[in-house]
């Protein structure tokens, strides 16, 4: 998975083909467009990944976005960065993030 | 009425409004009923509304996990289909405009960006886009160019994927028919000349103004002869909405010869989904009495189907025989399926003239058996 070699300096932001969505409590992302991976899928996003994706509202390196992790759900930092690694490479995995260059 | 159907009658009317009401302890829901309640509210298009309600645990304590989790995925999926909606309309949008081309964009999602606020809560279907006659063209080259396809030769709907426009040069139809012109006397320039801008899909769109939007609502529920609960609901949601005179909506029905449907219409709407419309004023709308209409119309509102109201009242609307055969004709063999005829030939008669009147003679003796039998069941 690509998100298993995440760098702390790479910057990531949202693919523009994905938008977010609530419905009843539930935070979803959908591939809008051709280019936005399967348009038949629907991804649901728990709480820390709704935290990543509003994040990445603008392009963020990791190291911002465990931050904002740590600091939301007052998390070991070790543990924010794996839970991080593994989330962005699924992400990266149906296109909803896109890496931006170096910090 | 049966006991079960008493109850899912209540928990729609109960729910299926954007100020959910509660439902009485004696219209309580047993599991068998949940499940029955799922199906129908998917059929009828509220099962959106329905999911926010049952999700918020109000009256809903009896609830089957399967159900609740029904409730959800439909409620999901309607979110991401409305949301795919979007993006492909703004595709559209744009390219419109860049082709010079102001549509105006007619139900859909105009009333989930003005009313339901929430893409889960109203099932999604396609963007109705009404344009100018001497748009058309240019509409459909800009349609091509992103990809969308007619699947018939006679202006038919374009598809690209699961997206659909459609395209109008009619506001109650995608074109002028005859029969139903001499009915519906509605301008296309003058509802484009009071068309107001809103947001929708991240565009400043037009959208037909309230008084518009309420018949045209109206209109089009009661030529698909009231046949989902949604569209009811729309019209109830649109009248709570305000923004228009009741006074001037009626003048403008009558000039546009749209009251008869606007009274069916709105009579349903009471009665089905309690829309908060006065008596008085839908029993101002009240036509003259009409057997065949009155009678399909009783069903309605007794939550049971009645296919051929549509054709009932248009029937009794025309004046004289010649008009009224013609329009039979039309709805036995409508214009676009005479085109496909002729561009198909032997094998397309040789297969759909069979289909279409085995259609008819299937709604027929479904419209017959629930009479008999006095099963309500709903349309959809």
């Amino acid at each position: 998975m690509k998100g298993a070699c995440m760098e702390n300096g790479t910057r990531y932001g949202r693919n523009a083909g994905f938008v977010h969505r609530e419905v009843g409590g539930e935070e979803i992302l959908v591939p809008v467009r051709r280019a936005g991976g399967d348009l038949s899928s629907i991804y649901l996003l728990s709480p820390v990944g709704s935290t990543i994706w509003r994040c990445l509202a603008r392009s963020r390196t990791s190291v911002e976005i465990v931050a904002a992790i740590v600091e939301e759900f007052e998390v070991d930092p070790e543990i924010a960065a794996s839970d991080l690694g593994v989330f962005l490479g699924e992400l990266e995995a149906v296109d909803a993030v896109r890496r931006e260059g170096e910090a | 009425m049966s006991g079960t159907q008493d109850r899912i009658e209540a928990a729609l009317r109960a729910w299926c409004r954007l100020r959910p009401a509660r439902l009485e302890a004696e219209h309580a829901l047993e599991t068998g009923e949940w499940r029955r309640l799922l199906h129908v509210a998917r059929r009828q298009g509220v099962a959106g509304l329905i999911h926010r309600r049952v999700a918020q645990d109000k009256d809903s304590a009896g609830a089957p996990d399967d159900v609740r989790q029904g409730l959800r995925e439909t409620a999901l999926a309607q979110a991401a289909a409305s949301a795919r909606a979007e993006a492909d309309l703004t595709e559209v949008i744009d390219a419109f405009h860049a082709a010079g081309i102001e549509p105006v964009l007619m139900r859909g999602l105009s009333l989930v960006a003005e009313i339901y606020e929430d893409g889960s809560l109203r099932a999604q279907i396609d963007h109705d886009l009404l344009v100018a006659p001497a748009e058309r063209e240019a509409a459909q080259a800009a349609l091509t160019a992103l990809g969308f396809e007619s699947a018939s030769g006679a202006g038919g709907p374009y598809r690209r994927g699961a997206a659909m426009v459609d395209l109008h040069t009619d506001p109650y139809g995608r074109e002028r028919v005859a029969s139903r012109s001499s009915v519906i006397r509605a301008s296309t320039a003058r509802l484009r000349e009071r068309s107001v801008r809103s947001g929708v899909a991240g565009r400043a769109v037009l959208v037909p103004c309230a008084e518009d939007r309420i018949l045209l609502l109206a209109a089009h529920a009661a030529k698909h002869s009231f046949d989902k609960l949604i569209r009811l609901v729309d019209l109830a949601e649109c009248w709570n909405a305000g923004g228009f005179r009741p006074e001037d909506l009626e003048r403008r029905a009558r000039l546009e010869g749209t009251a008869d449907a606007l009274f069916y219409a709105l009579a349903a709407a009471r009665r089905r989904v309690g829309a908060e419309i006065p008596e008085s004023f839908i029993g101002g709308l009240r036509p003259a009495p009409r057997p065949a209409v009155d009678r399909a119309f009783a069903r309605i509102l007794d939550g049971l189907p009645s296919p051929f109201f549509a054709e009932w009242l248009l029937l009794a609307q025309l004046r004289g025989l010649r008009p009224r055969v013609r329009a039979a004709a039309q709805m036995l063999w409508p214009r676009e399926m005479r085109e496909r005829a002729r561009s198909r030939g032997r094998i397309f008669l040789a297969t759909w003239v069979p289909l279409r009147a085995i259609t008819i003679l299937g709604r027929l003796a479904a419209d017959g058996a629930t009479r008999l039998i006095s099963r309500p069941a709903f349309p959809g």
